[in-house]
C-alpha cells in the first residue's frame, strides 16, 4: 500500500467494526435496553448479522418513529442458492406471522427477508430461525454476501453439482466470530482472545462483496454484476472439472459522479475445479488487502480493479493464489426459463412460481402465502429461490400434481405469470422502507408494467418484451444496468431511462434520458417502441436493438416530438 | 435447512467443492444441514478434544456420544470428567451389551484378542461397532476426529464419505486435512485438556490391552493392536470395506 494512500482517513465504518470486539459492540445492551430503536452505530454494526433497522417514510401516516409507532427491523436469510427444505421455508413464514408483517420478500439474491420486526421480537424471532437452521448471518454489511447458485428445477445433474459449490463458499466465507451466537441466540461467551477472522481479517471486508456459480451457459444469476463470479464447466464424465472466472462486477453507483458507475466482471479465465477455494481466497484477500477503506462509494472489488488495472489484478490473484488461470473459450450465454411446470429428471415435477417483485403476502382474495405455506406443508417440498425473485416449488411427484393444481385453483391462484414482460421484471424494495429510496419502484411496478405493456401490444412486440427493472435510486439493487430497459429513481418522481443491457447480463445498459416523470412515460414509451418496430430487424430484442443503435439515436428519436 | 440428499454423486460433489476449506467451514456446513441430525463421535483422542473444543464454540452443538468398551485406561476417564467439567457438553455414552461381552468373555478367556485376528475382531464388534450402530440411529450424518495421515488404511480419505456400513448416512471428518502437529498446535492455543498417556508415548488411543506406547520412529498407529500387520489396524468403526467392495 502507497503512503498516500495510508493517509487518507478511515471511513467511519472502519473503525466501528474494529473496536466492535468481532462484531459484538453494544448490541446485546441496546437490545435489551428500553430505548424503542438502535443507536447509529448499532445500526450500522447490526447490518454484518443480516439485520436493519427500518423507517417507515410514509409522511401521510405520521412521524417516522414515535412510542406507538417503534422503529422495525428487517431480517435476511443467509440461504446459499436460494435452497430450502420444507422445515426450513416454513420457519421463515411462521416468523412472518409471529413477528413481522405477514409477508415474506424474496431477494434477487435468492434470499429471504421478514420486515416489520420489532427490537423486543429479535432474539426469539432469531432464536425461532434457528432452531429450523436458518441464519441472517452475514446476510447484509461487509463480508461475503449469500452466495447466489443457479437455479435448478430440472433436476439436471451438472447443476446439482453447484450446490455443494455454493456451500462450499458460503461456509468457508463465513465471518468466525461467535458474536452471533452470543448477542442473538443467548449462546455462551467466548472470550475475545479466542476470536480471530484468519479470512476476513478483524476489520471485515472494505464492502459488501458478491459470489455467484452457475455452468456455463446458464445466466439467470447475472454473473457479471457480482464481485465474483464463477461458471463451471463438465468434463466428460458428467462431473464439473473447472470453472470460468469473474471478477470486479458491480451495480452500485450515484447520479452525477464520474467516479462512480455500474461495472461488468471480467473474465480472468479457467481454473480447475480443485482450485475453487484456493482461488476465491486470493480474490477475498485482494480486496481485504487493498480495497478502499476510507471511501465507501467506491469500496467495491471493481474500483480496486478500475483504479488499478486489471493486469495489476490478475497478477495480484495468481500470485496470491500461486498458479495461474488457463486461457479457455467461453461458450455462448443463454437464460433457461424456469416458470410454469417443468418435468425434473428424476420424472417428479417442479412449478416455478412467478411472483411481483417477490413479494409473498395474503391479499384479499389472493392468498398467496398461505397457498403456498400449505403446499409445501403439505407435500413436504423443496423450495428454490430465483435471482429475478421468483419462487419454484421442488419435488412434486407426478401423482399429486393435479391436486396441487386444484388447491391453487380453488385458491385462485395462477402460478405461472401473465405476459412475457412480467416473466423476468424486477423492482427494488425503495419507498416506503428504504433509506436510500428517492422514488418509488416495488409499489409502482404493477402499474408501471401496465403502461409497458400497453405499447408493446400496439405495436406487436409483447412476444419480444424486454426484460424491465426499475429502482427507486442509482444504488441499482434491482440490477437495472444490466437490463434492456430500465427506471432507475433520480430525484423525487423523477427516474433516468435506461436501455441496451443484453438479456443474458453480459452487457450494461447506458443512460438515454434523465428526469422522466410517470405522467411523460406513456408517451415516451410509445415512441421508443415504436422506432424499435420501425428500425429494429426481425426479431431483434429490445436491448440489443438500443445498443446497437446507441444513445443518440435514441434519445433524438424520442425528443423529436416534444413531451407532453 | 438446505434440501440434502446423500448420495455417491452428492458426496463427491462435497469432497470436491471443500477441498482447501477450513475445519470451521466443514463444521459450520454439517452443522447448517444435518443439525439435530448430526452425531459426533469422541473416544477423547488428541483430535477429538480438538474438535470438541472448535464445537463447544458453535451456535449449537451436534449430539456428543463416547463409546466405554469397558477395557479404556483409567486416564481416558480422568479426562472425560475433566472434558464435561470444562465444556459443560452432554456427551451419551453407549456401554457394549452386556450378555454379548459375557458370552465372550466367558465362552473365550477375558485376553482372546491376542489368540487371532478373528477373535480380535469379534471382540471389537461386540465392544465397539454394535454400540456405534445404536449411538447413530436416528443420525444423518455423523462427525469424526479422523486425520488422513493417521494410517495407511486413510492416506485417500475426504472431508465426505458415504457410510454404507451405517445406511448410507454422511460421515464428516472436518480435522481431516490436519497434521498432529497442527492438531497439537491447536489444542496447546486453545489450552485444551488432553490425554496424559499421549506424553508417555502413546499417539493413538484405544482399549488398554490393544494399546501400546511407541518407539520413535515408527508409525503413530503402531501402538494399536501392536501384534498385527498394519492392514488390519482398524476396529471396524470406520471400516471402508464395503466402499472398496463397490469400487472394485
Amino acid at each position: 500500500m502507497s503512503k498516500t494512500e495510508v493517509s487518507i482517513p478511515e471511513s467511519p465504518i472502519e473503525i466501528l467494526k474494529r473496536n466492535s470486539r468481532y462484531l459484538r459492540g453494544t448490541l446485546e445492551a441496546e437490545l435489551a435496553g428500553s430505548e424503542l430503536g438502535l443507536s447509529a452505530d448499532a445500526q450500522q454494526l447490526i447490518k454484518l448479522h443480516g439485520l436493519y433497522q427500518q423507517k417507515s417514510r410514509d409522511k401521510s401516516k405520521g412521524p417516522e418513529v414515535s412510542p406507538t409507532k417503534p422503529p422495525v427491523l428487517m431480517a435476511r436469510g443467509r440461504i446459499p442458492g436460494g435452497r430450502l427444505d420444507a422445515s426450513g421455508y416454513l420457519a421463515w413464514d411462521a416468523i412472518a406471522d409471529r413477528y413481522g408483517d405477514r409477508s415474506l420478500r424474496l431477494t434477487t439474491r435468492q434470499s429471504l427477508e421478514v420486515h416489520g420486526l420489532l427490537k423486543g421480537d429479535l432474539k426469539a424471532a432469531l432464536k425461532a430461525l434457528h432452531s429450523e437452521l436458518q441464519t441472517t448471518r452475514g446476510a447484509c454489511g461487509d463480508v461475503v454476501r449469500n452466495v447466489t447458485q443457479a437455479p435448478n428445477p430440472w433436476g439436471r445433474k451438472d447443476l446439482a453439482q453447484l450446490d455443494a459449490v455454493a456451500e462450499a463458499l458460503s461456509a468457508q466465507f463465513l465471518a468466525h466470530s461467535h458474536a452471533y451466537a452470543e448477542v442473538f441466540l443467548d449462546g455462551e461467551k467466548v472470550d475475545l482472545d479466542q476470536e480471530s477472522e484468519p479470512i476476513l481479517g478483524a476489520t471485515y471486508l472494505p464492502r459488501k462483496f458478491k459470489i455467484a456459480v452457475t455452468a456455463t451457459g446458464e445466466n439467470l444469476v447475472d454473473l457479471y454484476t457480482n464481485d465474483l463470479g464463477f461458471a463451471a464447466t463438465t468434463g466428460s464424465d458428467g462431473a464439473l472439472d473447472g470453472f470460468f472466472v469473474f471478477a470486479g462486477g458491480g451495480l452500485g453507483m450515484t447520479h452525477n459522479d464520474p467516479t462512480t458507475f455500474p461495472r461488468l466482471a471480467d473474465e480472468l479465465g479457467w481454473i480447475p475445479f480443485d482450485q475453487l477455494l484456493p482461488l476465491a481466497e486470493a480474490v477475498v484477500g485482494t480486496q481485504r488487502e487493498f480495497g478502499n477503506r476510507a471511501d465507501r462509494r467506491r469500496a467495491r472489488l471493481k474500483y480496486l480493479i478500475a483504479a488499478r488495472g486489471s493486469t495489476w489484478f490478475k497478477d495480484e490473484v495468481e500470485r496470491r493464489w500461486g498458479s495461474r488461470f488457463k486461457s479457455r473459450d467461453l461458450p455462448e450465454w443463454r437464460t433457461s426459463p424456469v416458470l410454469g411446470w417443468i418435468q425434473r429428471e428424476d420424472g417428479s415435477w417442479a412449478l416455478g412460481f412467478h411472483t411481483l417483485s417477490g413479494r409473498i403476502a395474503d391479499r384479499p382474495g389472493l392468498p398467496l402465502k398461505t397457498a403456498l405455506r400449505e403446499l409445501v406443508r403439505d407435500f413436504n417440498l423443496d423450495v428454490q429461490i430465483t435471482p429475478d425473485q421468483d419462487l419454484i416449488l421442488v419435488g412434486i411427484q407426478a401423482s399429486d400434481r393435479a391436486e396441487v393444481e386444484d388447491i391453487l385453483q380453488a385458491r385462485g391462484i395462477d402460478p405461472e405469470s401473465p405476459d412475457r414482460l412480467h416473466d423476468r421484471a424486477l423492482a427494488c424494495v425503495a419507498l416506503p422502507l428504504c433509506g436510500l429510496a428517492i422514488t418509488e419502484a416495488e409499489r409502482a411496478l404493477p402499474d408501471l408494467l401496465s403502461l409497458l405493456q400497453a405499447p408493446l401490444e400496439r405495436h406487436g412486440l409483447a412476444d419480444l418484451a424486454p426484460v424491465f427493472r426499475v429502482t427507486g435510486c442509482a444504488n441499482g439493487c434491482a440490477r437495472p444496468y444490466s437490463a434492456e430497459l430500465a427506471l432507475v429513481g433520480q430525484s423525487p418522481g423523477r427516474f433516468a431511462l435506461y436501455a441496451g443491457g443484453h438479456a443474458e447480463g453480459f452487457r450494461l445498459a447506458f443512460e438515454v434520458v434523465q428526469k422522466v416523470t410517470l405522467e411523460a412515460l406513456p408517451e415516451l414509451l410509445d415512441r421508443l417502441f415504436g422506432f424499435w418496430k420501425l428500425e429494429g430487424t426481425a426479431h431483434e430484442r429490445f436491448g440489443d436493438f438500443a445498443a446497437r443503435i446507441g444513445r443518440e439515436a435514441l434519445a433524438t428519436a424520442l425528443l423529436e416530438v416534444p413531451a407532453r | 435447512m438446505s434440501p440434502t440428499h446423500i448420495n455417491e454423486a452428492s458426496v463427491a460433489a462435497l469432497n470436491r467443492a471443500f477441498q482447501g476449506a477450513g475445519a470451521e467451514a466443514i463444521l459450520e456446513y454439517a452443522m447448517a444441514t444435518f443439525h439435530p441430525h448430526l452425531a459426533c463421535a469422541c473416544s477423547f483422542g488428541v483430535e477429538d478434544v480438538a474438535l470438541l473444543d472448535v464445537l463447544s464454540r458453535l451456535d449449537a452443538q451436534p449430539r456428543i456420544f463416547f463409546l466405554d468398551t469397558g477395557r479404556l485406561h483409567p486416564e481416558t476417564y480422568d479426562l472425560m470428567a475433566a472434558v464435561k467439567d470444562r465444556y459443560g457438553l452432554a456427551i451419551d455414552i453407549f456401554f457394549p451389551q452386556h450378555e454379548a461381552v459375557e458370552a465372550f468373555v466367558n465362552q473365550r478367556g477375558p485376553n482372546a484378542f491376542y489368540e487371532s485376528l478373528q477373535l480380535r475382531k469379534d471382540c471389537c464388534a461386540i465392544r465397539k461397532v454394535e454400540p456405534l450402530r445404536r449411538a447413530l440411529v436416528g443420525a444423518k450424518a455423523w462427525l469424526t476426529g479422523l486425520r488422513r495421515e493417521q494410517a495407511a488404511t486413510r492416506s485417500d480419505l475426504g472431508p465426505f464419505e458415504l457410510d454404507h456400513a451405517h445406511g448410507g448416512i454422511l460421515k464428516i471428518n472436518p480435522l481431516i486435512a490436519w497434521s498432529l502437529e497442527e492438531t497439537w498446535a491447536y489444542v496447546r492455543a486453545h489450552d485444551v485438556p488432553t490425554n496424559p498417556l499421549h506424553d508417555q508415548g502413546y499417539p493413538s488411543i484405544g482399549c488398554a490391552p490393544c494399546t501400546r506406547a511407541i518407539g520413535p520412529g515408527e508409525d503413530l498407529r503402531a501402538g494399536r493392536w501392536w501384534w498385527e500387520a498394519p492392514e488390519h489396524k482398524e476396529c471396524g468403526l470406520h471400516s471402508r470395506r464395503a466402499l472398496a467392495k463397490d469400487h472394485a
